[in-house]
């Protein structure tokens, strides 16, 4: 709050031209202030007073799994503190793009790994998981590089090289909405170049598909859970 | 009051905090990330080190101590060159000779320069030179070179020493090396005063930093500043020579100090480190795209049937604009032939030109039938086509999600001319050009860092109206109802120039505009945008130009698409309107104008020169340098000299300032094209004065020339 106080403060310092703020013109910069302010407070005071539990794999009813149409994910985003739905409104090659209602959307490969993400902010612009995907559907442990591109705050591409351990752990049985389901479990262990870690999880099925994994997105938004709801 | 503006100036440096509190942290040691001094510069409390902050960082501080105000905004313009604007309000009648107070609080406006000649390394310290109150009235005049070296594993400890000409060679001196310092004059200030520099009497200074703990630093100087302009008008007590501090770290970018000055003074300071390239709110927040939709693959050749289909033009254009209202761009045309098509795109919303080119080229992708393989988009600003970028939808197909798709899609792009080739004529959709768009919204017009006020601002309303009539003519005006605010307050600073000779008040007037009008049409204008041929752009404007002067004014531009050069003429007839803020004109005209020529240097450097008439008819040059971030922040220096002589200019001597321009998206972390900016400067004058003219044609369509929109290529897939 006292931050979205000096951001305000900031606009009004930063910005004595303006635009239209009723009628058909652009943007005012001041009113774009104000009302981004306001959903930050909003935004806030809705996560404090949220009655309803946020949805995860397990608890996610199969009645409105049933209710709602066409493929859908169930995405968490711990850091957003919430979950949203999204639907497969894109295929490209081997490449699926999913989209949720409030502007996230993300691509993942045939396996179920995440290649990038947008509308997060802070979004993970690309990848190349080839070696982690062709391992995942093997269900092989070992050694496996990849890619992932962030962009710098100048917008500019930043390629990062991860060395990644691949671990089979083995048979895991968790609750997808309301059901048990017998899959295998995979984590991957990465660092960069710089020292950053991260990890990622991922349960399989027969098919060697992730129908629900962990995986990183940025330093800046963390991870996020995908579980396949409907392929 | 002194509290007051005190509290002021605070509140817009924490402003500055508040931005850099939202930056993600940084590794910051002594040597990666120096404490800024009272002047604003790399240092202890009151003198110098010789290290540097990290290139393009800024950083704004306050000090208050003995009713003595400083705020400062330092950039590192480059690796090793750091530059700082300070304005500092001295109370209790303080005047930097035996003259009288003329006010209460005295104001005075200066430039440093500091540059870090030799970085440490290996066994021998860090050396820099500096030159504080470069053009200035002279009150802060003093001139050092400095060594640092930083020990420790951590290098958490720093030890400096230097030598001080000017007020810091007042202590002890030890002779006057480079021969004696002529007086200071402070008749004009304004000009740089080479013959003071380094000369006089040079004393020693030198000061021990250290960092305790992760957030805590100590300091320990001694300064040989004797204050004694200050000290003569009561304001101040020295004891001593030595000033302790304590510096602590607040949240990643902020620092609070508290610390002892000469022995018998307590002073408070605060900073705060912003770095342009790390924006201050989530970056960027906008919807995902819609996805590129690829043809099924067939081994025969796509059927062109659809182009015989009767209503196939208008479902190819309702679903195109759907699209990019969903976007938020502006559909402006298509033309279509069976295996090409252009679509013309006016954007309003994004920052990064090159995020408004890949959703536009989605959309293609989405809307056209799949014998179309050549997709163009053509910029549209101010009803002038100006770049034309080129792509096979096969490339965007295929490079959608790979690795290094942004990279590979633009080089495999051609960025053209818009005028270069012809339109495909099968199919030609175009929206109604004619329209009118209007706004009414609230405004604040601020004046910063005036000399006779810290700040000074008014709140208002405006409203505003714009009516296109197709084929690039469009009329606009806005009319502004001012409801509070101290601009009216606003005088003129140091006098008219008594001189015969002196340039007619062309400028030196604008205090009366802003006391003699409450509602006034703020411009007015119908303007002609247009290519009159290839490379070529052209602006034609009549009616009220700005707030001071209506007339004409014309503008021809050469710029190629992927030029680094451009050179543009600018040639107005105008006349001073009356202060009211009406219809009226006064009695002055004049036809002026100039060659300009613009030159991106590289690194993120761009200049500009313009030679020609200003608008007291006084003939010269203006010289622009501004370093521009890919995020759209430009920071930037300009000076002009001109036939008007600097006694005919008056305080100041000659025209000159800093630029500063942010762009909205920056701080809100939504895609905006507004931006805010402000133009700081020492004294505006009558000799090297422009007119505030909208829409000059350089800035306008550079957006879409080809080193912009690799500059923001990282952007295209988003």
């Amino acid at each position: 709050m006292a931050l979205t106080a000096l951001r305000l403060a900031a606009i009004a310092a930063v910005v004595s031209a303006s635009l239209a703020a009723c009628g058909t013109g652009r943007e005012n910069p001041i009113v774009v202030g104000v009302l981004d302010a306001m959903d930050r407070v909003t935004d806030a005071r809705g996560a404090a007073g949220a009655t309803t539990p946020v949805l995860t794999a397990a608890t996610v009813p199969p009645e409105l799994v049933a209710a709602l149409p066409g493929p859908l994910m169930l995405v968490e985003l711990p850091s957003f503190d919430g979950s949203t739905g999204m639907t497969r409104v894109g295929q490209n090659g081997t490449v699926e793009t999913w989209r949720g209602p409030n502007g996230l959307g993300l691509a993942r490969d045939q396996h179920g790994v995440l290649i990038s993400t947008r509308g997060f902010g802070f979004d993970l612009m690309s990848s190349n998981t080839a070696a982690t995907s062709a391992a995942l559907s093997a269900r092989r442990a070992g050694a496996v590089a990849r890619a992932m591109i962030h962009l710098d705050g100048e917008a500019r591409p930043q390629s990062r090289i991860y060395q990644c351990q691949l671990r089979l752990d083995g048979p895991d049985t968790i609750a997808i909405a309301g059901t048990m389901v017998g899959l295998t479990k995979m984590t991957e262990h990465c660092q960069g170049q710089d020292g950053y870690r991260f990890e990622n999880l991922y349960w399989l099925d027969r098919a060697g598909r992730a129908v629900h994994s962990r995986q990183w997105i940025s330093p800046e938004i963390g991870t996020a859970t995908l579980t396949l709801l409907r392929p | 009051m002194q509290r007051l503006l005190a509290l002021v100036l605070t509140g817009l440096t924490l402003c500055a905090a508040g931005l850099a509190d939202a930056q993600v942290e940084q590794s910051q040691t002594p040597m990666t990330r120096p404490t800024l001094n009272f002047f604003g510069l790399p240092g202890l409390i009151d003198t110098p080190t010789a290290t540097a902050l990290s290139d393009g960082m800024l950083g704004v501080t306050a000090s208050r101590f003995a009713d003595q105000t400083r705020v400062t905004l330092a950039f590192q313009v480059l690796p090793r060159v750091t530059a700082t604007f300070r304005y500092a309000i001295l109370g209790g009648g303080f005047t930097p000779d035996d003259s009288p107070p003329a006010q209460q609080y005295y104001y005075d406006r200066s430039f440093d320069i500091h540059w870090l000649a030799l970085p440490e390394g290996g066994w021998w310290p860090a050396l820099g030179v500096g030159i504080r109150d470069l053009v200035g009235t002279g009150i802060y005049g003093s001139e050092y070179l400095v060594a640092t070296r930083h020990f420790g594993a951590d290098d958490q400890l720093a030890v400096t020493a230097g030598l001080g000409w000017g007020r810091l060679g007042q202590r002890n001196p030890l002779g006057q090396p480079f021969g004696a310092r002529p007086p200071i004059d402070f008749g004009r200030g304004g000009s740089v005063d080479f013959g003071q520099f380094f000369r006089g009497d040079a004393a020693f200074f030198g000061g021990l930093e250290w960092q305790a703990t992760d957030r805590l630093r100590l300091q320990v100087e001694y300064s040989p500043d004797l204050y004694r302009a200050e000290v003569a008008d009561g304001l101040f007590r020295l004891d001593s020579p030595i000033n302790l501090g304590a510096s602590y770290r607040v949240g990643s970018n902020g620092t609070l100090g508290l610390h002892y000055l000469y022995g018998t003074t307590l002073a408070l300071s605060y900073n705060a480190l912003i770095d342009p390239r790390r924006p201050a709110a989530n970056t960027l927040v906008t919807a995902a795209p819609n996805p590129v939709v690829p043809r099924p693959r067939q081994s025969t050749a796509y059927s062109t049937a659809w182009t015989a289909q009767p209503d196939g033009p208008a479902i190819l254009r309702d679903n195109i604009m759907r699209l990019m209202a969903e976007d938020g761009l502006e559909f402006v045309g298509l033309a279509l032939e069976a295996d090409r098509a252009v679509l013309r795109v006016r954007n309003t919303r994004f920052q990064f030109e090159s995020m408004a080119l890949g959703r536009a080229m989605r959309i293609l992708s989405i809307t056209m039938p799949p014998s179309v393989e050549v997709f163009e988009v053509v910029f549209v600003v101010e009803g002038m086509d100006v770049s034309r970028i080129r792509m096979t939808r096969s490339d965007i197909e295929a490079q959608e999600h790979a690795p290094d798709g942004a990279a590979q899609i633009l080089e495999r792009a051609r960025i053209e001319d818009a005028t270069r080739v012809r339109d495909p004529g099968l199919i030609d959709i175009r929206a109604p050009e004619a329209g009118v768009t209007w706004g009414i919204a609230p405004y604040v017009e601020t004046q910063l860092f005036d000399p006779s006020a810290p700040v000074r601002a008014d709140l208002g309303l405006r409203a505003d109206a714009s009516y296109s009539f197709g084929s690039g003519f469009v009329a606009e005006g806005e009319l502004r109802a001012r409801l509070t605010g101290t601009l009216d307050k606003a005088r003129q600073v140091a006098g008219p120039v008594a001189s015969p000779t002196a340039p007619f008040p062309v400028r030196t007037d604008a205090y009366r505009y802003l006391q003699e009008s409450d509602v006034r049409l703020q411009h007015l204008t119908l303007s002609h945008y247009g290519r009159p041929a290839r490379n070529l752009y052209s602006r034609v404007s009549l009616g009220y130009l700005e707030r001071m002067y209506a007339g004409l004014s014309t503008e021809l531009l050469w710029r190629p698409v992927d030029s680094r050069i451009g050179i543009g003429v600018e040639v107005n007839h105008v006349r001073q309107r009356a202060f009211d803020g009406g219809l009226g004109l006064r009695d002055y005209d004049i036809t002026m104008g100039h060659v300009s020529a613009y030159v991106d240097l590289g690194e993120n450097f761009e200049a500009q020169v313009d030679t020609g008439r200003y608008l007291a008819g006084d003939y010269g040059a203006t010289l622009r340098l501004s370093r521009v971030f890919g995020n759209g922040w430009r920071l930037g220096a300009f000076a002009t000299l001109t036939d008007v002589s600097f006694e005919d200019f008056g305080e100041g001597s000659f025209d000159k300032g800093i630029t500063l321009e942010i762009p909205l998206g920056y701080i809100v972390g939504s895609s905006t094209r507004e931006q805010g900016g402000t133009v700081l400067r020492p004294l505006l004058r009558d000799g090297g004065a422009t007119l505030n003219l909208r829409g000059r044609l350089n800035a306008l369509v550079t957006d879409y020339h080809r080193t912009r929109l690799h500059d923001t290529g990282g952007m295209i897939w988003r």
